[in-house]
Order: structure tokens, then C-alpha cells, then sequence
């Protein structure tokens, strides 16, 4: 465990530049996994979070002890993905993915479940906005409902609901694509 | 509790949100309903689906970042000159306009564009103050200035003009004065020897009288 993230955001905005870069690597990997459940394709996480660090490199020495780091890192790769989601239009997901082979065995059944895995996260993609981020706060970042409230400005109460929406949405959709509980069950 | 408000909570119960009071009553409504258990085993099903979404790894390339973020300060300060610029030839233009006085007019027929002072009405030069009195003035306090010592000054010629004329019709009356006591001296003068013509007229006819 190295030091903590304000000790390091101190250090970093007295100059040191080693600070920061223990911050990346500390954070480069949720941040890639954030980007990539609310985007939904492997292909733009990289840039995307190439986004997200630079942002905050040049967003650090404005940062203030008030709010909890991770929050207000999530809140710059939340806003790097919704400049990008403005700038294309998310795709629906290609016919030809949308079936999903009856497993073998060995690398058939590794493939398979990483097939299932790509197409659950695009159903996720498809999500609106306010249900995804419902989704991915509460089941991937494992945040509780107060802390996505603090991230989003938004009523704990509201998100709930949101959540329970998008997991309604998301079953009916996985269903859609010929993945039912049996295939989870696999 | 009933199917609906058993539903609302599914999610709830599944990412164990629910306090135990509430998680009980569910739990019992769920023991005795079976559309509301396959529906909550479908749910449990997403959420096992969603734990089979790839775990990709981020890969930050330092020294790139470090690059576009200086060229981003470059872009940014770039900006900022030319903005710089542009407001500070904005703002010499418009002192320049406003040191030549440019005024521009859209009248009935004609376009007026015009620099410089507005144009005031022709007046006849005014001899200067006198010595010592000159005060510094704005252009229309210097006009109105001129128009009073030129107020002043027709004043005094009328005044001097009036005085002139009363000197004239006094030499008027003397003269006729002198003239009416002379006349008079004429006149007698013309009497005596009216008489004495007279005179002589009887002395000559007495004469002429007796010669007869």
C-alpha cells in the first residue's frame, strides 16, 4: 500500500511529477474499466482514458481537498465519455452478434463466455444515460447509493429506482439477444 | 406485501440493500409467490451476465500525455494572444474613431459621413480680448464669448451714435437760433428803410407838389 491519494495530489501540485504518475497507475484501471462499461466497445478505451489522465493533469493544481479524489475522477471520465457520446452516435449492436453459439467445450466455452460477456456489456451501452450510469455505479464500482448521489447530483431515491429500471431493461434485452438466465448459469 | 410492491424491491433485495425487517417480508413473499421467485431469478441471472463483461486494463501512455498537454498549453496560450491582439486593435480603432470624431448618418436620400468638429455657422472675426483677459475656453464658450464683446461693442456704437445725434440736432437749434435773431435784424433793419424810402417818396411827391 503506497501512500494515499490526497498525499500524493499534495505532492504532485508542490511539482512533483512522480506523484502523479504513481496516481495513473493506481487509477488507470478503474478508469479503463468505468470508461468501458459505459461505453460498451473495447476499441475507444484507451484514448478515452488517455482523455481522462490529461484532463486531470492539467485540472490538478485547481484541485481542492473537499470532495473525495475518486469521485471527482469518476466525475472527468463521466464527462470524457459524455463529450465523446456527443460527438458519435452510439451504435446498435451488429445482427451477426447477435447470436450467440451453442458452447463446445475447452477454448469453445472460453470464447463463447467472452462473446456473452461483449454483448452483455453493448445491451449495457444501450442503456439511456441516466440507467447506465445507475448500472455501472451501483453493480461494477460497487458504489453505494449516497456515494452515486454525491457523483451525480442526484436523489439517492431517484437512483434506486433508476437501478431497478435498468436491471428490468437489461434482462428483457438480454433476453432479446437469446441470453437468458441459463446462459449465466453456464 | 403484494406482487407489485414485492417487484419494486427485487433489486433492492438482490444487491442487499434492503434492512432486515424489509428483506424478511420479501423473502416470505417470495417463498409463497413463484412469478415473483422466476423473477427474481431472472434478475439474479443479469447480474451474473454482467459479471462476465471483460475487465480490460487501462494503458496510459505517460510521456504522450505529458506531450499534448504542453501543446494544449501551447494552443491554449496561442489563443489567448491572438484574443489579446485582436482586442487591443479593436480598441486602438476605436480611439482612433473617436479621436477623428467619425460620425455616420442615414438621412432621407443621403448617407452623412463626417470627421472632425460638427460645423458651426460663419462669424465674422472678432478683434481678440483684451490683454491679460484671455481665459482658456472650449470651442462653443469661445463662440459665445465672441457673440457677447460683439453684443457689447454694437451697444456702444448705438450709444455713440445716439450721442452724435443729439450734438447734431443741438448745433441744429443754436444755429436756427442765430439765424431767427438775424432775420429779425433784417427784418427791421428791411422796416427802417421801408420808412425811409417812404420818407423820401412823400418828400419827393411834396416837392414835386409845390413845382406844379
Amino acid at each position: 500500500m503506497g501512500s494515499p491519494d490526497p498525499e500524493l495530489i499534495a505532492r504532485w501540485q508542490r511539482g512533483d511529477r512522480a506523484a502523479f504518475e504513481v496516481l495513473v497507475r493506481r487509477w488507470q484501471d478503474p478508469v479503463a474499466r468505468f470508461v468501458y462499461r459505459l461505453v460498451g466497445r473495447r476499441e475507444p478505451v484507451d484514448d478515452l482514458c488517455q482523455e481522462v489522465f490529461l484532463r486531470l493533469y492539467q485540472a490538478g493544481p485547481r484541485y481542492r481537498e473537499s470532495g473525495a479524489f475518486p469521485t471527482w475522477l469518476y466525475r472527468i471520465a463521466l464527462n470524457v465519455v459524455r463529450d465523446s457520446a456527443r460527438r458519435r452516435r452510439p451504435l446498435s449492436l451488429p445482427l451477426g452478434e447477435r447470436e450467440v453459439s451453442d458452447g463446445g467445450t475447452g477454448a469453445d466455452r472460453v470464447c463463447q463466455r467472452e462473446e456473452v460477456g461483449r454483448l452483455v456489456a453493448r445491451a449495457v451501452a444501450e442503456l439511456p444515460e441516466s440507467l447506465r450510469l445507475a448500472l455501472v455505479l451501483r453493480h461494477f464500482e460497487c458504489m453505494s447509493f449516497a456515494e452515486m448521489a454525491r457523483l451525480l447530483g442526484t436523489p439517492a431515491g431517484t437512483l434506486k429506482s433508476r437501478f431497478a429500471v435498468a436491471l428490468n431493461r437489461l434482462r428483457d434485452r438480454l433476453q432479446e439477444l437469446g441470453l437468458g438466465p441459463e446462459e449465466a448459469e453456464e | 406485501m403484494n406482487c407489485s410492491q414485492a417487484r419494486d424491491r427485487l433489486a433492492e433485495l438482490l444487491y442487499g440493500e434492503l434492512d432486515p425487517e424489509k428483506k424478511s417480508l420479501l423473502e416470505k413473499h417470495l417463498a409463497e409467490c413463484s412469478g415473483c421467485r422466476r423473477e427474481y431469478r431472472a434478475l439474479s441471472g443479469v447480474r451474473q451476465l454482467l459479471d462476465q463483461v471483460p475487465v480490460p486494463k487501462g494503458q496510459i501512455d505517460l510521456s504522450a500525455l505529458y506531450r499534448e498537454a504542453a501543446q494544449r498549453q501551447d494552443r491554449r496560450a496561442r489563443r489567448w494572444r491572438r484574443l489579446a491582439i485582436c482586442v487591443s486593435g479593436a480598441a486602438a480603432l476605436f480611439a482612433f474613431l473617436a479621436g477623428l470624431r467619425l460620425e455616420t448618418r442615414l438621412e432621407p436620400h443621403q448617407v452623412i459621413l463626417r470627421w472632425g468638429a460638427p460645423p458651426t455657422l460663419e462669424v465674422a472675426p472678432t478683434p481678440p480680448l483684451r490683454g491679460g483677459d484671455e481665459r482658456v475656453l472650449t470651442p462653443e464658450g469661445r463662440s459665445v464669448a465672441a457673440v457677447e464683446e460683439r453684443l457689447q461693442l454694437h451697444g456702444k456704437l448705438i450709444h455713440a451714435l445716439a450721442d452724435d445725434i443729439q450734438a447734431l440736432e443741438r448745433q441744429e437749434r443754436q444755429d436756427a437760433g442765430q439765424l431767427q435773431v438775424r432775420l429779425r435784424a433784417l427784418q427791421e433793419q428791411n422796416a427802417q428803410r421801408w420808412l425811409a424810402i417812404n420818407r423820401t417818396l412823400d418828400a419827393i411827391y411834396t416837392l414835386s407838389q409845390k413845382g406844379e
